[in-house]
This record gives C-alpha cells, sequence and structure tokens, in this order.
C-alpha cells in the first residue's frame, strides 16, 4: 500500500513533468529550438490565476484568466523568438528564451514578491481509491495529463494537422514549398503550449504552492525527458517523462534495512537515470533505427 | 478697514510667519547639531522569510523614531536597511555595500541564522565593524567572530528542550529543510539524543531542498516507518504552511508531532488547526509583563502585526537597540570599545538582566514549551 501510494503521489508529479515536456517537444517540433521559458510562463498562468483569486472572481473566470495570461505570454515569447527561428540560429533562440524566462520570472516576483503563494485557499480535500489517497487536484492533474497527452499525440499521429507539424520536422523547406504556412503553424503551437503551460502552472499551484522560480525544476525535467524519450517521438517523451520521476521516486521510498536514499538525492538519480537510458536508447526510448544518407 | 490698517495688518502677519519658520529652522538646526550614528541593517526584506524581516523593520523603526525624537537625546540614529533575503550570499553582498559603499560600521543584523553565519567571517576580518543581532539562534554563531554578537538565545537550548520532548518516545522521526538554522538545530538534538538518550531511535531522518513545496512522498516515508514522534523542522513561512497543509491530508497519521518556532504563529496554525492539534513547541519564552505588553501593543497599532517574531523577539530587538546606541554613543566607532563592553558588562533591558560573559549568546535565556491548541499556541506552566 506504501509503495502504492507512493508510485500514486508520484504520477501527479510526473504529470506536470510531461505537461511540460509536451510543450518543449511542440516548440521543438515547429521551429526546432529549445525553449526553456515553458517553465516561466507556467508560474506566469499561476500567477494570473492567483491574481485574479484574490480579486473574488469566479473560479472559472480565474482559471480563464489564467489561461489567457499563459497564452500572452507564450505569444509574446514567440514574437521575441521569431526572427532567430527564421534565420535558424538555435543556441541565439536558446539564449533568447533563457532571458525571455528569467525576465519574466522577475517581473512575477517584482509584482507579487518571492514568497510563495496558495493557489487553495484551504486545506485539498482528498479521497479514497483502492485505499489510495489523492487529492482533487491531482485526480485533475492526472486527468488533464491523459487528455492533454492523448489529443496530443492523436493529432501528432493520426490528423493532417499532425502530418503538417511533422512534415515542418522533417524537412522546413520542402513543407513550405508544399505550401504550408509555418507561421500561422508556429502562432497556433505557441498559443496551444502557452495553454498547457498555464494549466500546468494553476495545477502545480494548487496542489503545492507556487513561486516565481517554481518553474524551473519542472522545466529542467521536462527538457530532460524530451531528450531522453525523443526529440522527434512524442510517445518517447510521455514514457520517459513518468519514468524519470517514477523510478527516483520508487527508489527513495523503498526501505533497504539499515540504509535508505534520502529524498534530496531525487534530482540525481534522475540524471543518472537519464544517462542510463541515453546510453541504451541513444536516439530515444521508443524510437527505430533509421537509415542514415 | 483702512489700507494702512490692511498693510500692518499684513505686516503683523508676514512677520509671526517668519518668526515661526525661523523658530523651526532653529530647531531643525538645533537637532541636526546632534551627532548621527549610522547603523546597517540586515534583514530579509523579500523571499519566504520577507514578513519576518518587515517586522523586524517596524519594530526598528518605532524604536529609533522614540529615540530620535526625544528632546533630550543626545544624538540621532540613522538605519539603512539592506536585503539579506535570508541567504549567506544576498546578506554577504549586504554587508560589503553596507561596509564598503556606506561606510557603516556598526550592523544590526542579520536576522536569519544564514545571514548572521555569512557575515560572521567578514566581521572578523574587518577590523573596523562589530554586528549585534537581535534575532539569530544558530549554535553556530558562538565564536564565530569576537565582534558578533546575538541577543537571541542559543538553539543548543532550543535544540535540548526539543530533544528533551523527543526522549519521552521509542522511535523518532525527522524532517528537515536543508538551511543554516534547520540543520543546526536537527544537529543539536541528534548529538543530545545520542548522548543522553541512546535508547531512542530515530527511524526515520528526511531532509529537503529550500523552495520545496511538495512533501507528500517524504512524509508518507514517515508514516511507513511507524515513528511515535515526528519532529517537523521546516523554516518558517511557506514551507512550513505548505508541510501543514499536507500533514492535514493524512488525518489518519496521528504521531506526537514537536516542532519549533516555525509553528508557533496563530496564523499559519490556522490553515489546519485539527493537523496541528496538540503539536508541542519548543520556542523561546514568551513575555507577558504587562507593561511591554502595552508597548508592544503600541507597536503594532501603528505598524502591524508582529506575529511572525513573537513576544520573545521583539522584546530581543527593542534591548538590542537599546544597547547597542548607548554603546555607540559612548564609544563611537571604536568598535573594540565596544566589543569589550558588550562581552563583559551587564545591561537591563525587557529581557531582564542581560550580560553576555564573553560568549556570543546572551546568557541565561531558557526555552518554553508550548502546546497548540484549537489553532492556538499555548505555554505549558510549570506544576
Amino acid at each position: 500500500m506504501f509503495l502504492a501510494q507512493i508510485f500514486l503521489n508520484s504520477l501527479v508529479l510526473g504529470t506536470h513533468v510531461l505537461l511540460l515536456a509536451a510543450g518543449l517537444y511542440l516548440v521543438h517540433t515547429v521551429c526546432r529550438v529549445i525553449h526553456p521559458a515553458v517553465g516561466a510562463i507556467a508560474v506566469a498562468g499561476g500567477y494570473g490565476y492567483y491574481l485574479l483569486a484574490q480579486l473574488d472572481l469566479p473560479s472559472w473566470l480565474a482559471v480563464l484568466g489564467g489561461l489567457a495570461i499563459g497564452v500572452g505570454a507564450s505569444l509574446a515569447s514567440l514574437a521575441l523568438l521569431r526572427p532567430f527561428i527564421l534565420r535558424q540560429q538555435p543556441l541565439v533562440a536558446l539564449l533568447a528564451s533563457l532571458a525571455f524566462g528569467t525576465a519574466l520570472e522577475a517581473g512575477i516576483a517584482i509584482a507579487f514578491g518571492s514568497e510563495g503563494r496558495f493557489l487553495a485557499s484551504s486545506v485539498l480535500p482528498t479521497f479514497d481509491v483502492l485505499g489510495l489517497r489523492l487529492t482533487y487536484v491531482g485526480l485533475a492533474t492526472l486527468v488533464a495529463g491523459a487528455v492533454i497527452a492523448g489529443i496530443a499525440a492523436g493529432v501528432l499521429y493520426l490528423l493532417p494537422a499532425g502530418r503538417i507539424l511533422r512534415a515542418i520536422a522533417q524537412h522546413r523547406e520542402t513543407a513550405e514549398v508544399l505550401g504550408i504556412r509555418q507561421w500561422r503553424v508556429q502562432l497556433v503551437t505557441f498559443a496551444v503550449v502557452g495553454l498547457i503551460c498555464a494549466i500546468v502552472g494553476m495545477l502545480k499551484g494548487l496542489q503545492t504552492a507556487i513561486t516565481p522560480q517554481a518553474g524551473m525544476l519542472p522545466m529542467v525535467m521536462g527538457f530532460l525527458a524530451l531528450i531522453v524519450g525523443g526529440m522527434h517521438d512524442f510517445r518517447g517523451v510521455i514514457v520517459a517523462a513518468y519514468l524519470l520521476v517514477l523510478v527516483p521516486e520508487l527508489l527513495i521510498a523503498i526501505d533497504y534495512g539499515s540504509f535508505s536514499i534520502a529524498t534530496s538525492w531525487q534530482l540525481v538519480l534522475s540524471f543518472v537515470l537519464a544517462l542510463i537510458l541515453l546510453l541504451i536508447r541513444p536516439r530515444g526510448l521508443l524510437a527505430t533505427a533509421t537509415r542514415t544518407t | 478697514m483702512t489700507l494702512r490698517h490692511t498693510l500692518a495688518a499684513g505686516l503683523l502677519t508676514a512677520t509671526f510667519i517668519l518668526v515661526g519658520c525661523q523658530s523651526v529652522a532653529t530647531d531643525e538646526i538645533a537637532s541636526s547639531d546632534l551627532p548621527t550614528y549610522k547603523i546597517g541593517v540586515i534583514a530579509p526584506l523579500s523571499g519566504d522569510a520577507g514578513a519576518y524581516g518587515q517586522e523586524g523593520k517596524n519594530i526598528l523603526d518605532y524604536r529609533v523614531a522614540e529615540l530620535n525624537a526625544d528632546p533630550s537625546a543626545a544624538y540621532q540614529i540613522e538605519l539603512v536597511y539592506e536585503d539579506g533575503k535570508c541567504d549567506g550570499a544576498s546578506a554577504a553582498a549586504a554587508f560589503q555595500k553596507l561596509t564598503e559603499v556606506d561606510g557603516i560600521k556598526h550592523i544590526l543584523g542579520g536576522l536569519c541564522s544564514s545571514e548572521t553565519l555569512a557575515i560572521a567571517p567578514l566581521v572578523e576580518a574587518n577590523q573596523h565593524v562589530i554586528a549585534v543581532t537581535p534575532w539569530s539562534s544558530s549554535p553556530d554563531i558562538e565564536g564565530a567572530s569576537e565582534r558578533v554578537f546575538s541577543f537571541s538565545y542559543s538553539d543548543e537550548v532550543v535544540g535540548q528542550g526539543i530533544a528533551d520532548v523527543l526522549s519521552g518516545y521509542k522511535t523518532i522521526a525527522l524532517i528537515s529543510e536543508q538551511n543554516d538554522y534547520n540543520e543546526a538545530l536537527r544537529r543539536v538534538i541528534v548529538e543530545t539524543l545520542a548522548a543522553s538518550h541512546p535508547d531512542v531511535q530515530i527511524v526515520a531522518d528526511e531532509s529537503f531542498a529550500k523552495g520545496t513545496a511538495d512533501f507528500r512522498n517524504q512524509l508518507e516515508k514517515l508514516k511507513q516507518s511507524g515513528a511515535e514522534a515526528v519532529f517537523l523542522n521546516p523554516n518558517a513561512g511557506t514551507t512550513a504552511e505548505a508541510l501543514l497543509r499536507q500533514l492535514a491530508e493524512m488525518p489518519d497519521w496521528k504521531p506526537q508531532f514537536v516542532s519549533q518556532i516555525s509553528y508557533n504563529n496563530p496564523d499559519i496554525l490556522a490553515v489546519a488547526p485539527r493537523a496541528a492539534e496538540g503539536m508541542i513547541l519548543v520556542d523561546s519564552p514568551g513575555l507577558s509583563d504587562a507593561e511591554f505588553v502595552a508597548y508592544r501593543d503600541g507597536i503594532i497599532a501603528e505598524k502591524d502585526t508582529l506575529n511572525n517574531l513573537g513576544t520573545f523577539f521583539t522584546a530581543s530587538a527593542l534591548d538590542a537597540v537599546q544597547v547597542y546606541t548607548d554603546l555607540i554613543h559612548q564609544h563611537g566607532n571604536d568598535v573594540e570599545a565596544i566589543r569589550n563592553a558588550l562581552a563583559t558588562q551587564t545591561f537591563r533591558g525587557w529581557l531582564g538582566e542581560l550580560s553576555f560573559g564573553g560568549h556570543s549568546f546572551v546568557q541565561g535565556i531558557e526555552a518554553a514549551k508550548i502546546v497548540v491548541h484549537d489553532g492556538k499556541p499555548k505555554p505549558v506552566t510549570a506544576e
């Protein structure tokens, strides 16, 4: 029961990582850049919800406000990155994204202070799942993760829109010759990423507390999941996101008798696991070998 | 009224106004003739401990304004604040700015032990600066510098008090934040138990990084350990509240919770009063002297709540300001003379007779045991 509870708690944590990894994946697929500002955009969405909730507005309005702020921040980042995307300067775009994320975090810290904020006004109610305990926010997180990952995978692999995205990822110039308007695709992608990030920010803030820097660690884990899962394989990213959280958490939870692994080793274990997986499957967890010309 | 009368009235009015301005100017000139001593203050004005720093600032501003406004004052005090952010790096930067840019010789602070521990070697290296902290309590401050003094008790006292409470249980678990104050407290508890109560078994000893907000898996691990008592050792503020909220999600888990100052705060306890019910806290003694309570109420009425710092640290701040400013006036920038006076003399303040006796901490302050009941901390009176 104990390990099952750890597993369930870790699934919630893994879903935060998955959703940010999905954002990183979508941006990379469409623009061939790594966009670390997704962490800060998630935090912006969370603080957007917090601000509107403080004004005593109904929860649904606060959620809409958080989503709108997430989308706005994401589209602002697109405006900043676009020149570097067009010039195919991924390193400069990475720097620009880092700068954007840092500036966004600093702005949030100035506006709200750097101490943590609780989006939930009181202790979270929990319910029983086969003898395991889960908060309603945790349940919402799992459902959101399943729905978003399911929709993303469905779009990417089953729908024409997904074929367009994969075409751009495979060969941008050919996609353009075939009439795919990349600017519109980028706009829609960044808007969707903004929505996803805002959802993460709000769920994380409700589940625990939110600080201006709260997006940094999930973003790093999401980036790790993207690398380990395979930058061109969303299914691998889903598996990697959960593996990189679940395995370390379970290793830490296990009782080894007189020896135990402290929780502060969690990040180290995630990185060690990532290295091992990259050594075994360097192209991605579920990637198949392809012929290179 | 004739023109002549109007002119005369106008001239008289102008004369009175000019005389009034002159006397005001004279008063201002007179007060600015008094020597002004600058004291640098290092405290967290932002971040998780910002609420504590802000209350400390309120107390210092209130008292210094009183001292400056006293017609019999022989000197003026100017406080120069820098944000220590409750971390060593920021406190060290604040110290450098105050001493090297502003040329200040006298430091009040840090508030957090991590701030004071960071500036102690800098004070030691700089022979012309002295630091007095009203609040820092890490036992590592003892002997850290000859010119750093704390008007607080040492956490050695609190740690031994907590170990005393935990010694009543066969198995205990600890969860501590990775922070100078919390780690020092944990170390004192573990060492005291090992030395004096070796039969007490530590079945789980968890730690978490500063900024952690999700403790659910760690709490499950502590629950799984089956400990009879659990020592909760977060730093004050958001971390402590998050930990309590997540404890409240586990109502079926009822070991004896023991903690420290972080939960000696009705505002945090109000978030989850049932989870905190019966929690034993070991903290500084409270002050209930009527005159002090009235004085403190005056600060609260003018400035804001002092719930985070509580009565003891309000008193220690007031005593530190009084003693320090008196010594500065007597000895000016002769930090060696001030150091000797602090190390050897006895002073009188809200906390009673205060003497350092050659130590870094004020001697003779004992910890108090407090029990949480109905979301409020209540001192346990001796039988």
